[in-house]
C-alpha cells in the first residue's frame, strides 16, 4: 500500500519525468505515438518497480479494460457493416435530397455524419463519409473543403453528446460511474445546441463556397448496397447494441459487454473469416490507449496525481466557486486538446478529479465540464482531433483545385468555431449548471 | 518454355520524354509499362500505363466509388485527358520506383508468381545489367496456344 504525502516525493518526481519523456515522445512525434506510449509505459513499470510505488500488477489494474474492450468490439461492428455500403448510399441520397443546393448539402451531410458519430467512432465516420462527399462536390463541381471541414468539426461535436461517441467520453464515464442515459441526457441538449449554433456559423463562415448548382447527381445509391443481406444483419447486430446502451445501466451491463453482445450476433450471422475481421481492428490506437493507461495508473501510484488534486481542493471544494471551477476545467480542457492529443489530457486528468472526491469535492459538474471541454477543444486546430487530420488528408488527395485545407486554413475557422461553441457551451452550463451537480 | 520465346521487345523511357511518346511505345507493343533509365541507361524505374492514368485522371475518391459512377461523369471530371493536354506532359513525375526483373534463365512459373505479388501484367526481362524486353502474360497465354497448338 502507497502512502501518500502532502509534499512532493522523490517518486511523484520520478513518475512525472517518465510521464514527461513519454508524452514529449507522443506530441513531438518523434516516435509513433503508439509506439512512446509502449516504451513510456514499460519503463514506468521498471521504474515503479525499482522505486517501489509501481508494480507490474498495479499496471494491469491501471488498464481501462471498459474502454479498450468496447472499442475492439466497435471496431469489429463496424468492420463488419462498412464495405455493405450502407453510408455511401446514406450520403448520395442525401446529396438528392439537396437538389443542389449546397447549403443543403452540407447540413445533410453534417447532420448524417454528427448522428452517426453518436453511437460510432467519428473518426470511422469521417473516414467513410470523406471519399463519397469528396465524389458528389467533384460531380456538382463545388470545392468540397467547407464539406470536409464541417464534417470533421461536427462529429467531433456529434460524439461529444453520448458516452460512446468519443474515448475520452468512455474514459469519462467509466471514472464517473455515468451510465449511458445519464450521459446522453446531460450532454445532450448542450450539445446539440452547440451543433446548431456551429452549422450556422459554419453556414456564414463559407457562405461564398455553397451556392446553387444544377448539375445532377449522376450517381447509383441501389449499387451502394453491395450485400443487403450482411446489411440487415450488420444493422440489426447495431440496433441491439443501441437499444442496450440505453437499458445497459438497469441491466447492469458494462458498455463493452454490450458493444460485445452486439459483435456476437454478427459473428453467428455473418460467421467473417478471423483474419479478415481482426485485420480491420485499429491495434495501434488500443495499444496507444493501454500505454496511456499504464503511465498515468504509474503517475497515480506515485501519488503526485493526489498531490495536484490537494492544490486545488481548496477552491474546488468553495459551493459558490464549483461552477467557476467547472469552467475553468472546460476552457482548459478544450485549450490544450486543440493543442495536443484529447485522450492522454483526459486520461491524465480523471485521477486528479477523482482524487478531489474523496476530498469532499462534488466532482459530477467537472466531469460534464472536461467532457464539454475535450470534444469541443478538439476543432480548434489541425491536430486537435484524428478526424480533422483524416478531412485534411483526403482534401489534399483529391487534387481539386482550392480544396487543400492548410494547417492556417483550419484554423482560421476552427479557432474562431471553437470559441464560439465554447462559449455557447459555458452559457448553457452556467445557466443551467443545477441540472450538471 | 523459355522466357526468351515470349520477351517483347520495347523501347525504353527516358528522363524528359513525353506521356504520349510512353504511351505510343505502350500501345505499339501491347505492353502496360516500359523501364525508366537514367541518363547512364540503367533501370531506375518505371513507366506504367496504369500509374500515370491513376494519377492523372483517376482520383481515389473516383475509384473507390467506381461501381456508383453514371455516365455523364467523364468529360467534366477529367478535362486534361478530353484534351489531350496530358500527352505533352513529361513522364517523370509518373515514375515508380520498385521494378520487378527477371533474367532469361528463369522458368516461366516465377515471372508469373512475381506479377502476381507485383500486382502486374508485366516484369522485366535483364541479361546481367542489358534490357532485353518485357514479359506478359499476354504473351505467356499466346505462346502456350502457339506450343500446345490449341
Amino acid at each position: 500500500m502507497v502512502e501518500y504525502s502532502n509534499m512532493l516525493t522523490t517518486d511523484m518526481l520520478i513518475a512525472l519525468a517518465v510521464m514527461f519523456g513519454a508524452y514529449v515522445l507522443i506530441f513531438s512525434e518523434i516516435l509513433h505515438r503508439t509506439s512512446a506510449a509502449i516504451i513510456g509505459a514499460v519503463v514506468m513499470i521498471g521504474v515503479g518497480t525499482a522505486a517501489g510505488f509501481y508494480s507490474q500488477d498495479m499496471a494491469i489494474e491501471a488498464i481501462d479494460g471498459n474502454t479498450i474492450l468496447l472499442l475492439t468490439a466497435m471496431m469489429m461492428v463496424v468492420a463488419r457493416l462498412r464495405p455493405t455500403g450502407a453510408f455511401d448510399y446514406i450520403a448520395i441520397m442525401l446529396s438528392k435530397f439537396s437538389n443542389g443546393d449546397s447549403r443543403l448539402l452540407l447540413i445533410y451531410l453534417s447532420l448524417a455524419v454528427s448522428m452517426i458519430s453518436m453511437f460510432l467512432d467519428n473518426v470511422t465516420t469521417v473516414i467513410i463519409f470523406a471519399p463519397i462527399t469528396v465524389l458528389i462536390a467533384r460531380i456538382l463541381q463545388i470545392n468540397p473543403l467547407p464539406f470536409l471541414m464541417a464534417e470533421a468539426m461536427l462529429s467531433n461535436i456529434g460524439g461529444a453528446a453520448t458516452l460512446v461517441g468519443d474515448p475520452p467520453n468512455l474514459m469519462i464515464g467509466t471514472a464517473g460511474g455515468i451510465d449511458f442515459n445519464r450521459f446522453l441526457i446531460h450532454m445532450g441538449p448542450t450539445i446539440f445546441l452547440v451543433w446548431f449554433c456551429t452549422v450556422l456559423l459554419i453556414l456564414f463562415v463559407f457562405r461564398s463556397y455553397l451556392i446553387k448548382v444544377e448539375n445532377h447527381i449522376d450517381l447509383n445509391e441501389k449499387k451502394a448496397i453491395r450485400d443487403p443481406r450482411a446489411l440487415i444483419q450488420a444493422c440489426f447486430a447495431l440496433a441491439v447494441i443501441i437499444v442496450l446502451f440505453f437499458l445497459h445501466h438497469h441491466l447492469h451491463l458494462y458498455p463493452a459487454y454490450v458493444a460485445f453482445i452486439g459483435l456476437c450476433i454478427v459473428l453467428v450471422l455473418q460467421r467473417p473469416e478471423p483474419s479478415v475481421l481482426f485485420g480491420q481492428v485499429n491495434w495501434s490506437v488500443l495499444a496507444f490507449f493501454v500505454g496511456l493507461f499504464i503511465i498515468v495508473g504509474g503517475v497515480d501510484s506515485s501519488g503526485l496525481l493526489r498531490w495536484v488534486g490537494l492544490q486545488l481542493v481548496d477552491i474546488a471544494r468553495d459551493p459558490e466557486r464549483l461552477m467557476l471551477t467547472g469552467l475553468v476545467v472546460m476552457w482548459c480542457a478544450a485549450l490544450l486538446s486543440a493543442i495536443i492529443d484529447n485522450i492522454p489530457f483526459t486520461v491524465t486528468i480523471i485521477p486528479i478529479i477523482l482524487g478531489l472526491e474523496t476530498m469532499g469535492v462534488n466532482i459530477t459538474p467537472l466531469w460534464w465540464a472536461l467532457a464539454i471541454g475535450v470534444g469541443l477543444g478538439g476543432n480548434g486546430t489541425h491536430i486537435g482531433a484524428t478526424a480533422n487530420l483524416i478531412a485534411i488528408a483526403e482534401s489534399e488527395r483529391c487534387g481539386i483545385k482550392g480544396a487543400a485545407i492548410t494547417p492556417a486554413g483550419w484554423m482560421k475557422v476552427g479557432i474562431p468555431t471553437m470559441f464560439f461553441s465554447l462559449m455557447i457551451a459555458s452559457i448553457a452550463y452556467s445557466l443551467f449548471f443545477s441540472t450538471f451537480l | 518454355m523459355k522466357l526468351m520465346d515470349v520477351v517483347v521487345p520495347t523501347g525504353v523511357v527516358l528522363p524528359g520524354m513525353k506521356i504520349g511518346d510512353a504511351f505510343r511505345e505502350c500501345t505499339i507493343h501491347n505492353v502496360g509499362g516500359l523501364p525508366y533509365c537514367n541518363a547512364e541507361g540503367n533501370i531506375v524505374g518505371r513507366f506504367s500505363l496504369r500509374h500515370t492514368f491513376k494519377c492523372l485522371c483517376v482520383p481515389d475518391d473516383m475509384a473507390h466509388h467506381a461501381h456508383l459512377l453514371g455516365d455523364r461523369i467523364c468529360s467534366e471530371s477529367t478535362p486534361e485527358v478530353v484534351s489531350g493536354e496530358i500527352l505533352n506532359m513529361t513522364v517523370d513525375r509518373y515514375i515508380i520506383e520498385n521494378v520487378a526483373t527477371i533474367t532469361p534463365s528463369s522458368p516461366v512459373i516465377k515471372a508469373l508468381s512475381i506479377m502476381e505479388k507485383f500486382n502486374s501484367n508485366y516484369i522485366f526481362l535483364l541479361d546481367g545489367e542489358r534490357y532485353v524486353g518485357v514479359i506478359t502474360r499476354m504473351a505467356i497465354a499466346g505462346l502456350l496456344l502457339k506450343y500446345h497448338k490449341f
